[in-house]
């Protein structure tokens, strides 16, 4: 796919990480986009990101700018790292396309006292066993057997349910966004099939970009040692992440949204759009609202579905190493999404307004102080998590003040730079899991097809995007995790 | 009569194109397409279990995008995949889909997996007649 041109006269840049489209680029723009990233990474930036960026540009109630994130690719409606906030208060819209299909897709991050030299003999058993404890690939379904009533009661509280009814710790909760539950979900807002398609999937991890990994920590790898320090991380630690969503039920509930914005929004709203995929409503709409309710479900989905992946991480560990999880230090240190619409206020021109910030592909950054945080992290800002490809690594940073630009809104990946059918052609699975095999990390996933698409090589360089977000004091690095093994969806 | 998957549309999902000098034939090659990006070996799947739908909606579009989402949604929740379909397509009012899909449960040892396909997406989803043949372009979500 063609890639944008820093010398376009179209984009305009505005300091070394970012770069500005005028609204009299399309008809229709209310504000601004902007582009950030180092003149590497726009380099990086596939040109339907400047189409779509502009599009979001022209939603009803837009602020200040519509964002694009140095891990932007071309979605649909959306780009992927795209982040637009709407006055909710002013006829601002929600939009399932903004939201992103797989519902508060996200990170967790599990550290622990176990160090790369005590786990570096058991890893081959610890995937092996992960493997088959988390399940994972095409149509994968779970471990829960669920009731109906059930599923519906896991839609309202979210990671609560998930401890209370499957085990966990509490002190989970603590280290969750939001505590792990979108209190204004309301179940009798989704269809029956978000429920049937959503009610096997508990506890798996799906397919694409979705992993588990097991992770190291080296001294040169830790960058603010203040921080790391606090939060429990040292030199030679073993952690664990894994991202996923709210699976087919996520999905099934932005189908369901998407129609019924179809058919209302130009009708009953006059909103007229250039891409379906856009389909909005006002927020304070009766569309609007049920929407709302019914994607606070997805997001307790989602919430739950990473707590139970996270008790059978427990089993496996205390299992192979013999020792109960608490034992071998295993805690819980985030857990963050980068598809969620969040309400939160922000000043503009001198008001107080209220904001639906859209974050599809793009992860909450906030500074210390927001009452977003989870109260322990509250002084120094939100722990924030970027995903990296299998072969490359992944990186943990902390929210700085200049993502009040954002509105709290920094990368959530790598970012892809060639698409899947394109990765599939390129690279061969098998020689993607010897080459890792050879550089020391245990890969394992159900389809080789699956791994070629995931190739390090198709995505950008993500030392560049976590450069390029702490250069824009929006997150800085506190510390970079490299796989040692992993499972792939 | 055919589908090919193609490079340059979508990034992080899958696009492919589609023709056929039949309505009923074009979405037949989108569902095998569907398929195509879950499963290897397509051919392996025997016909033992047979789903029948109806959708009706105001336009084509919708109508590709509802059938397609509808063979995904027995994947998640009944673990079916399907490589046979009699489908017939009648205008009216609005467009309605008769589907008899025919398929079996999926079986890793039979079954060689791909990747999930999540969702079909409007994304540049359009149905076009040129001279006898029907074409579309489908953008799968994964």
């Amino acid at each position: 796919m063609s890639k944008l041109d820093s010398k376009s006269p179209t984009l305009k840049r505005i300091s070394d990480i970012i770069w500005e489209v005028s609204p009299s680029f399309k008809e229709g723009m209310l504000v601004p986009a902007r582009i950030y990233g180092t003149e590497k990474i726009i380099k990086t930036i596939d040109k339907e990101v400047f189409d779509q960026i502009t599009n979001v540009a022209t939603l009803r109630g837009i602020k200040k700018y519509a964002f694009a994130l140095p891990d932007c690719h071309s979605g649909y409606g959306f780009p992927i790292g795209g982040v637009a906030a709407f006055d909710v208060d002013e006829g601002g819209v929600i939009s399932p396309g903004g939201t992103g299909f797989d519902i508060n897709c996200g990170m967790r991050l599990i550290l622990t006292d176990i160090t790369k030299e005590e786990i570096k003999p058991k890893i081959k058993e610890l995937i092996d066993a992960l493997f088959k404890a988390v399940p994972s690939g095409v149509g994968s379904s779970g471990a829960l057997n669920l009731t109906k009533n059930e599923f519906k009661e896991l839609a309202v509280d979210g990671a609560e349910w998930a401890v209370k009814k499957e085990g966990g710790d509490t002190k989970d909760l603590k280290a969750t966004e939001m505590y792990g539950v979108a209190d204004w979900a309301d179940v009798t807002k989704i269809s029956e099939k978000a429920i049937s398609r959503g009610i096997k999937q508990i506890g798996t991890l799906g397919s694409g970009n979705h992993y588990l990994e097991i992770q190291y920590i080296t001294e040169s790898n830790i960058f603010d040692k203040k921080i790391a320090k606090k939060w429990g991380i040292f030199d030679g630690q073993v952690a664990i992440m894994f991202h996923c969503g709210s699976r087919g039920a996520g999905h099934q509930i932005a189908t369901d949204y998407l129609l019924k914005f179809l058919d209302v929004m130009e009708r009953k709203y006059a909103i007229k759009l250039r891409d379906k995929e856009l389909a909005s409503a006002p927020f304070y709409s009766e569309e609007g609202q049920d929407y709302y309710k019914a994607m606070g479900c997805g997001v307790n989905i989602s919430f739950a579905n990473r707590q139970i992946i996270f008790n059978s991480v427990r089993h496996v560990f205390s299992s192979i190493f013999k020792k109960d999880a608490d034992k071998l230090g295993i805690r819980q240190l985030f857990d963050i999404a980068h598809n969620r619409p969040s309400l939160e206020e922000y000043e503009i021109d001198g008001l107080r307004r209220k904001l639906l910030v859209h974050r599809k592909g793009a992860t909450a950054s906030y500074y210390k102080g927001r009452k977003e945080i989870p109260v322990q992290f509250r002084k120094d800002g939100s722990p924030v998590i970027i995903g990296g490809s299998m072969e490359t690594g992944s990186y943990l940073l902390i929210g700085k003040e200049g993502a009040k630009e954002t509105f709290c809104s920094t990368a959530h990946g790598s970012g892809r730079t060639m698409s899947r059918t394109a990765a599939k052609k390129a690279f061969s699975g098998e020689d993607i899991i010897k080459s890792m095999l050879s550089n020391g990390i245990y890969e394992k996933s159900a389809s080789m097809a699956g791994i070629a698409e995931e190739a390090g090589l198709a995505y950008k360089d993500i030392d560049e995007v976590a450069l390029s977000v702490e250069t824009a004091n929006i997150s800085s690095r506190v510390a970079k995790l490299l796989p040692i093994g992993g499972i792939k969806g | 009569m055919s589908h090919s998957f193609v490079e340059d549309v979508s990034m992080a999902d899958v696009a492919f194109n589609a023709e056929n000098r039949s309505l009923s034939g074009l979405f037949k090659d989108c569902a095998n397409a569907v398929t195509e990006i879950m499963i290897k070996n397509t051919k392996s799947i025997s016909c033992k279990i047979k789903k029948r739908f109806v959708i009706s909606t105001d336009t084509l579009e919708k109508l590709l995008f509802e059938f397609i989402n509808e063979i995904i949604f027995y994947k998640d929740s009944e673990n079916l995949i399907f490589n046979r379909y009699n489908i017939k397509i009648n205008k009216g009012v609005s467009f309605t889909l008769q589907c008899e899909a025919c398929g079996e449960k999926m079986n890793t040892l039979k079954h060689e997996y791909i990747v999930d396909a999540k969702a079909a997406t409007m994304h540049m989803l359009n149905i076009k007649k040129r001279g006898k043949t029907w074409r579309t372009t489908v953008v799968i979500d994964i």
